[in-house]
């Protein structure tokens, strides 16, 4: 049986850490993540973690804990920490159990995550398509 | 794989004659093939699943909604004849083997077409009792057997000779909270749980729960 030891990338993204973890996590797996996602935290200036678990297949409640300690105690280190992407399955199932992620900040997906960390999406360009848009619909109004 | 003289094509064609005219039983099978991208040659039990999966959705545009039931039951129980997924036996030694034993309760959900919610709750829990077993007896098996049908239901049976639980009470009353996680392996699959049953003693542990998907 070939062991699997797939390595989790933890990811900067400006002055925040992402990590996306997938596939299937193994205890061991989730441990040694959080140990490094705390030492990385640490060593780096960032100031904020998303942890995006879109790409797991499940979720049980032994993950769940190890989740959510990670997520509190990146906050006692005072970084900002959201878990996002659950899957309706998984929510319904993690409900159903009676888990709960209090005091853990949970997003619906990255977007969601990343715009609660204070990211906006500002493109050079916004200025003139808004100006476009009024005109064209003006133009619209007239030809009407 | 053979099937008696009639192929997997021709017994799909035959069910729905009877519902559909011949030319629109046709076009829903060509499509359904289409969609699932096979060819008809490589319509077998084992692609059947998928197949009908696909005549079912189509099949509700075109036959009268009284019959549907009965199609589909018809249909269903044609895609599960002789395949239908064999009961899986996981020995549980070690952590790896949490990840096979849920690999393997998805595995048969997926063969039994169960949706999401159902693959979820059978995953956790076979992952919940399993990892019972190797953190307090370090070592057993589970099983988990598909119960095909018009209700379809998976049973898991976690099996280990560990020194027992002394405080189930306290465990099944949500209170309990472990050291290493939220104490909710037991309670949770019990709460997944259509059916639940826990035999615990000094010279072992048994779990029994059954889910209907």
């Amino acid at each position: 049986m070939e062991e699997q030891y797939e390595r989790i990338p933890i990811i900067k993204l400006w002055d925040q850490l992402l990590v996306p973890l997938q596939g299937d996590v193994t205890d061991e797996r989730a441990d040694r993540l959080s140990e490094e996602v705390l030492e990385r935290l640490r060593t780096s200036d960032a100031r904020g973690l998303v942890i995006d678990i879109t790409g797991l297949w499940m979720v049980d409640s032994h993950l769940c804990a190890t989740l959510s300690n990670l997520a509190s105690s990146a906050q006692l280190m005072g970084t900002r920490t959201v878990i996002c992407g659950m899957s309706p399955a998984i929510a319904m199932t993690l409900q159903t159990m009676g888990v709960e992620m209090r005091g853990v900040r949970m997003a619906l997906d990255l977007e969601e995550a990343l715009d609660w960390l204070g990211f906006r999406v500002v493109r050079p360009d916004d200025e003139l398509d808004l100006d476009a848009t009024v005109d064209d619909l003006e133009t619209g109004e007239v030809a009407n | 794989m053979v099937k008696g003289i009639k192929d997997v094509h021709e017994q799909i064609l035959d069910v729905l004659s009877r519902y559909l005219s011949p030319l629109n039983a046709k076009g829903v099978l060509s499509r359904a093939l289409a969609r699932a991208d096979l060819r008809r040659d490589q319509l077998d039990d084992v692609t059947a699943p998928q197949v009908v999966g696909n005549i079912q959705r189509a099949a509700r545009l075109f036959v009268d909604p009284a019959a549907l039931a009965q199609l589909e039951e018809e249909l269903t129980r044609l895609a599960s004849s002789g395949q239908a997924p064999a009961a899986v036996k996981v020995q549980v030694n070690g952590e790896r083997d949490i990840v096979k034993a849920r690999a393997a309760g998805r595995q048969i959900c997926e063969q039994l077409r169960a949706n999401a919610f159902s693959v979820q709750k059978v995953a956790t829990v076979v992952s919940e009792l399993a990892r019972n077993i190797v953190s307090y007896a370090e070592q057993g098996h589970m099983e988990v057997t598909p119960i095909p049908g018009g209700r379809a239901r998976v049973r898991i049976v976690a099996v280990d000779d560990g020194p027992g639980i002394p405080n189930l009470a306290r465990i099944l009353s949500g209170k309990y909270r472990s050291k290493t996680g939220l104490g909710l392996g037991i309670v949770g699959s019990k709460r997944l749980a259509d059916k639940f049953d826990i035999q615990t003693g000094r010279h072992g542990t048994t779990v029994s729960v059954e889910i209907v998907l």
